[in-house]
């Protein structure tokens, strides 16, 4: 493979890994979060501060996902106090304050960022084949925690979180558990990102991203992780894709957004369900 | 002493600025709980249209007028072509194609009106004052004067006309008022003119301030007006008003303060995050 | 046997009030329900019942005033640990799982030792010993024919019942129940409320809100009647349904004196 087609490959295993990520806090756990880039960000830059410190990719992703998974649960926390569309607004405040911690702070490169992180011993094939095995990893255990109680608990949560406590599920548990998996997930895939760029810099962390990777999500169809997984695809690749079209490629993605959500309300997975149905026979 | 005057001007500017883009977003989401994030697109669009009438023209006040009627409409089609067919979906479908609109306006102005943006020809409202010792531009008052004035017409509007009364009878219990004959559509529509006409008066004020309109003039309120209708307590237009103006405030000290520390969306964010945490339903929000 | 002494009430709730701003939905009030009883709980419209049930579950934190499940203070529990400590409730206003099938929406109260902690939750798949019980429970209301039907599309005589078969699955030692026979035809009604009283019998304590007085009456030893937030009776049914009181607070003033 052409190093061109193995860094697009990879660049689409670190975004599904953060998609799934927030497919577990606001898909399958019903609470919407503007500000999960900011926890990509925290892995992004534990790895990089850890990479620069000497420190190996065995240490260095478990370091991002421990450090994403408490910034996590503090927002959780916070998350528990406030209702739905406060917890959106609370969530995107997070990720704001945690870009302009990063922005003033000098010891973490400031605006500029953090560079010169080297790639890891095993070299670059080594490093593609472990993020692809690792998304694999992840995309598995997305599906187990659906298929568990847990994700039952999480669809209970989800659709109203008053009655989920008159089943005895703590709702609170609940959603601190989905904010701590999965933004331990965006610290992974931030950990990743440090190493594939080689280093990183606060402007892919912002509210740009957080709203991206929600886009991912929602394109997906919320309950489906299949739809997350290929709306994370695309997203990723249409860029490349619409190279040829470069000043229309922005206008381009915001239609296409709009389009989908307007007339495809439930998303690609809303779309595969329709498949099935038709399948199953016309009723 | 003469600094704090400054900071003081400054923020109650910005807050004033805040204040007019925010009463739209804050009207919508009362009626509707939707996160009308291309508000910010219309906010840009006021600005275009003014300065486009203006500089053919030459009269602020014409741009203005058809800048105020231009928005308001398009936030009304925006209601009517965007919103009200997926009102019944999750609030989150309703930001996302909220999202896509603001991208589609913004990747249109710049293609449309270049990247770099445009300045007026002969900047209007250039004059300045001195008050309590502190230099302050035509502009700049009237930004004040002008927020005053809109506030209390739309605070009088809503407590002593029919159609405000029941305005926040819609926003209270849409099925109730609409079994005592009200025409919730009218009032949406109406809302939506408004709040958009507020945006396009505040987006003119932005682009004589600063004597420039580009494409991404709105991205800093798209995102700061949500800050202040939480502050607010979500749905109260005083509310808005007085979380409009402490952001201001705290933005032009803090940047002062503690700029070497946090940058200024992090300081307000900082804030409103703490006052959610006291008072989880808002500043002025209900307990419930 | 009981202890002959001091039997300790399953539920006892003691001198509560709640305001919602300028509205006394409760006004101090105070009683006790005993192990294996089944109490009606009754009122006009307005009366405060609904807020009673929902002090009791966790969902309201009154002014004042205290809840004791067997004797155990609740203060501070939250209504997911009531629900674990044997509280089972159905609601008045229905709250089906919206997205997730009738049977699923048992299943997953079925499951309760599965939801515990998010550590014991993921670490099991298996639905099935719970879907089982699940539809024994929506047979046991009469609505397993709809067992796997999306609650979205079912009318409310069923999302009745599925509140009440969600509830059992909690298996609670006391069973708060909102006006179950609501929105139900008189036939299923009345087989409802034969299963209230099975429950009942099996050993399960029940306090039961209703306007069908006439099935409130057939089943329930007991009558606790509220009335603009206060009790005004409490005792047994025909002694309850003759009282002065409890007739002008749903008849009106009058109704004693005026010719027939
Ligand atoms: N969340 C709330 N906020 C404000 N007022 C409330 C609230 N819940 C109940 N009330 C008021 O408290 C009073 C008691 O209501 P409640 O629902 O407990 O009555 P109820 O006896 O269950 O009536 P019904 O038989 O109609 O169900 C009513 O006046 C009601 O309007
Ligand atoms: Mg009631």
């Amino acid at each position: 493979m052409s190093a061109y087609v193995l860094s697009i490959v990879s660049l689409v295993g670190i975004n599904i890994i953060l998609a799934l990520g927030l497919h577990l806090i606001s898909g399958l756990c019903g609470q919407v979060s503007l500000g999960h880039a900011a926890f990509y960000g925290v892995g992004a830059y534990t790895t990089a501060l850890l990479a620069k410190a000497g420190y190996p990719i065995g240490l260095t992703l478990p370091a991002a996902m421990a450090a994403a998974a408490v910034a996590g649960f503090v927002v959780g926390l916070c998350s528990l106090r406030v209702r739905e569309d406060f917890l959106a607004i609370a969530t995107m405040a997070a990720g704001f304050i945690f870009l302009g911690v990063v922005k003033q702070n000098e010891a973490l490169g400031g605006e500029i960022g953090i560079s010169g992180i080297a790639m890891p011993s095993f070299g670059r094939d080594g490093f593609v084949a472990l993020e692809l095995g690792v998304t694999v990893l992840v995309i598995l255990f997305c599906l187990h925690v659906r298929r568990s109680w847990l994700g039952f608990g999480f669809s209970a949560v989800a659709d109203d979180d008053v009655a989920a406590q008159m089943v005895g599920v703590d709702n609170r548990a609940y959603k601190l558990t989905a904010f701590c998996i999965g933004t331990a997930l965006a610290g992974l895939a931030g950990g990743f990102l440090a190493y594939y760029l080689r280093g990183v810099s606060p402007d892919a962390f912002g509210f740009t991203a957080s709203i991206s990777v929600l886009c991912m999500v929602v394109l997906g169809g919320m309950q489906s992780i299949a739809g997350c997984i290929i709306a994370t695809t695309i997203l990723t690749l249409m860029p490349e894709v619409l190279r040829f079209a470069d000043n229309y490629k922005l206008l381009i993605f915001g239609a296409l957004l709009f389009l989908t959500m307007r007339f495809l309300p439930d998303g690609l997975g809303g779309l595969f369900a329709l498949a099935r149905r038709k399948e199953a026979g016309p009723s | 002493m003469k600094l704090i005057w400054e900071l003081a001007l400054q923020g109650l500017l910005n807050g004033c600025i805040y204040a007019l883009i925010a009463v739209g977003l804050v009207m919508v989401y009362g009626l509707l709980r939707v996160l009308h994030i291309a508000h910010a697109g219309l906010f840009t669009l006021g600005a275009y249209v003014s300065l486009v009438v203006t500089n053919a023209t030459g009269s602020l006040a014409l741009a203005l007028a058809c800048s105020v009627i231009t928005v308001g409409l398009s936030g009304i089609a925006i209601y009517r072509f965007c919103y009200e067919p997926i009102l019944s979906r999750p609030p989150y479908v309703v930001l996302i194609v909220s999202i896509g609109l603001f991208i589609m306006m913004e990747e249109i102005f710049r293609i449309v009106f270049g990247p770099y943006g445009l300045s007026y020809l002969k900047p209007p409202l250039q004059e300045r004052f001195t008050i309590l010792g502190t230099g302050i531009t035509a502009a700049e008052l009237s930004v004040v004067l002008i927020t005053i004035v809109l506030f209390a017409t739309l605070d009088a509007f809503n407590r002593f006309t029919r159609i405000g009364i029941a305005s926040r009878a819609t926003v209270s219990d849409p099925q109730m008022a609409s079994s005592f004959g009200v025409d919730i559509r009218l009032i949406r529509d109406m809302t939506f003119f408004i709040g958009s006409a507020f945006a396009a008066v505040a987006g003119t004020m932005v682009g004589v301030l600063n004597n420039l309109v580009e494409p991404t003039m709105g991205s800093v309120p798209s995102y700061k007006a949500l800050a202040i209708i939480v502050l607010g307590g979500m749905g109260s237009i005083r509310g808005a008003l007085a979380s409009a103006l402490f952001l201001g405030l705290i933005e032009a000290f803090g940047t002062t303060y503690l700029g070497t520390l946090l940058d200024r969306d992090a300081i307000a964010f900082t804030v409103l995050l703490v006052v959610l945490m006291l008072r989880p339903a808002g500043l002025t929000g209900k307990k419930t | 046997m009981m202890d002959p002494k001091q039997p300790r009430p399953a539920l006892e709730v003691r001198d509560i009030a709640v305001q919602f701003g300028g509205i006394r939905a409760i006004d101090h009030v105070s009683f006790a329900v005993g192990k294996g009883d089944l109490v009606g709980l009754i009122g006009p419209n307005g009366a405060g019942k609904t807020t009673m049930l929902r002090v009791v579950s966790g969902q309201v934190r009154p002014q004042v005033g205290q809840v004791l499940l067997d004797g155990r203070d609740m203060r501070g529990f939250r209504v997911a640990q009531r629900a674990r400590t044997g509280l089972g409730m159905s609601n008045q206003i229905v709250r089906p799982f919206r997205h997730l099938t009738l049977l699923d929406n048992v299943a997953l109260a079925a499951g309760h030792d599965r939801t515990s902690s998010p550590w014991v939750a993921i670490g099991s798949v298996s639905r099935k010993r719970q879907r089982a019980a699940a539809m024994e429970l929506l047979a046991l209301v009469g609505i397993a024919s709809v067992a796997h039907a999306d609650p979205r599309s079912q009318p409310l005589g069923v999302l009745k019942r599925l509140e009440v078969a969600r509830a059992l699955a909690m298996k609670p030692v006391v069973l708060l129940l909102d006006e179950p026979l609501a929105g139900l035809n008189q036939a299923e009604a009345g087989k409802l409320a034969d299963t209230i009283l099975e429950l009942n019998a099996s050993g399960v304590t029940i306090v039961l809100i209703e306007h069908n007085l006439a099935e409130a009456q057939r089943i329930c030893r007991r009558f606790l009647v509220l009335d603009n937030g206060r009790k005004i009776a409490d005792g047994p049914v025909a002694a309850v349904m003759a009282d002065d009181a409890v007739i002008t607070a749903y008849l009106g003033e009058g109704w004693r004196n005026a010719t027939r």
